[in-house]
């Protein structure tokens, strides 16, 4: 890997998990996100949709696996994206690493 | 190929500060330094609401707990309070909504020889499939020369998000996800567990379903009610 290419915190094996204190809604395909102690609220698109419901504890690796099933993308693509996503929603406090104390 | 997972709409730089808890029958408000806190003893369907209250000393406590109280309420009936500026407009009601200094008051501005119905805040319920509206106290009046529209219920016609704009004026219907979170953004209420919050979402999701909300890019010096009449009437044959 080059300085350049772009690098994730997160990687396969870690599990993401959503956050208790968030409350979601699935409209239009589109999840709209609220983070209760940040009063904030998130629209995902339809990939980050599909992402945030599988974020139930199982390895980003699984979750790049079923991405990889129901949308037309590479496994390589698909697995950076799916970890810098995930580390999005870390740090907007919408999930956490499981095994880490929730905020 | 497939677009990465995003986050479509990073959250707004400003938002409402409206602080405000209802657990276990007790209601706490606190704002600009004003606290007050209640109980609410009563509320059954005919019944009516019985409500006792410790104010701070403060002229404003009351106020405080009556815009507390009515969010309670509003939500008890499946509906909400939207931080709006709105008028009548051909009998309903057009609601702008938006952070502080979005263009609410601008907007009715526009709506020549409109009334105002409510300058801050706008309790919104259902009614079947239609939602009804009744403008609460609060806010600073944007023109002293408007006239006002009697306070009571009315359909509520549509709801618009303002966006001041130098490219003219005009209004476009949102994905219904993003309709949601704009009126999230301009509801009163905040501290709220999953379950509630979700329920919420729920309601401002049927308010979506049989009420236009849209964005509004308005223009200073546009003429807004013939524009909106013919959106609403496009609206109208859309939904028949």
């Amino acid at each position: 890997m080059t300085s350049n290419e772009p690098r994730t915190q997160l990687s396969g094996p870690t599990r993401v998990v959503q956050n208790e204190r968030t409350a979601c809604r699935v409209i239009g395909g589109k999840a709209v996100v609220i983070t209760i102690d940040h009063n904030q609220v998130h629209v995902l698109n339809g990939v980050g949709t599909r992402v945030w419901e599988l974020a139930d504890g199982r390895p980003l690796d699984a979750i790049v696996d079923a991405i990889v099933d129901e949308f037309e993308v590479e496994r390589a693509q698909a697995a950076l994206d799916v970890c810098q996503f995930a580390e999005r929603l870390v740090a907007i406090g919408a999930a956490r690493v499981e095994g880490e104390r929730p905020e | 190929m497939v677009p990465p997972p995003v986050i479509e709409r990073p959250p707004p730089r400003c938002g409402l500060t409206w602080e405000w808890t209802a657990e276990g029958g007790e209601l706490v408000t606190s704002f600009a330094g004003a606290r007050v806190r209640g109980t609410v003893s009563a509320f059954e369907a005919g019944a009516g609401l019985t409500a006792s209250a410790w104010l701070a000393p403060d002229a404003l406590a009351p106020h405080f707990l009556l815009g507390g109280l009515a969010v309670m309420l509003s939500r008890r009936l499946g509906g909400a309070v939207l931080h709006a500026a709105s008028v009548e407009l051909d009998g309903g009601v057009v609601a702008f909504v938006g952070p502080s200094g979005a263009g609410k008051t601008t907007a009715c501005r526009h709506m020549e020889g409109a009334a105002l119905a409510s300058v801050d805040r706008l309790a919104v319920v259902p009614l079947g499939s239609t939602w009804l509206s009744h403008p609460l106290p609060g806010g600073t009046r944007p023109a002293p020369d408007m006239p006002n529209a009697a306070p009571r219920w009315r359909p509520l016609t549509a709801v618009l998000r303002v966006h001041q704009s130098a490219n003219g004026t005009g209004v476009d219907a949102p994905a219904p996800a993003l309709a949601v979170t704009s009126l999230r953004e301009s509801t009163f209420q905040s501290g709220l567990g999953p379950g509630a919050e979700e329920e919420l979402l729920s309601a401002l999701e049927h308010l979506v379903q049989h009420v236009p909300v849209a964005r509004l890019e308005l223009q200073l010096g546009a003429s807004l009610k013939p524009l909106l009449r013919r959106w609403l009437e496009s609206q109208a044959k859309d939904r028949r």
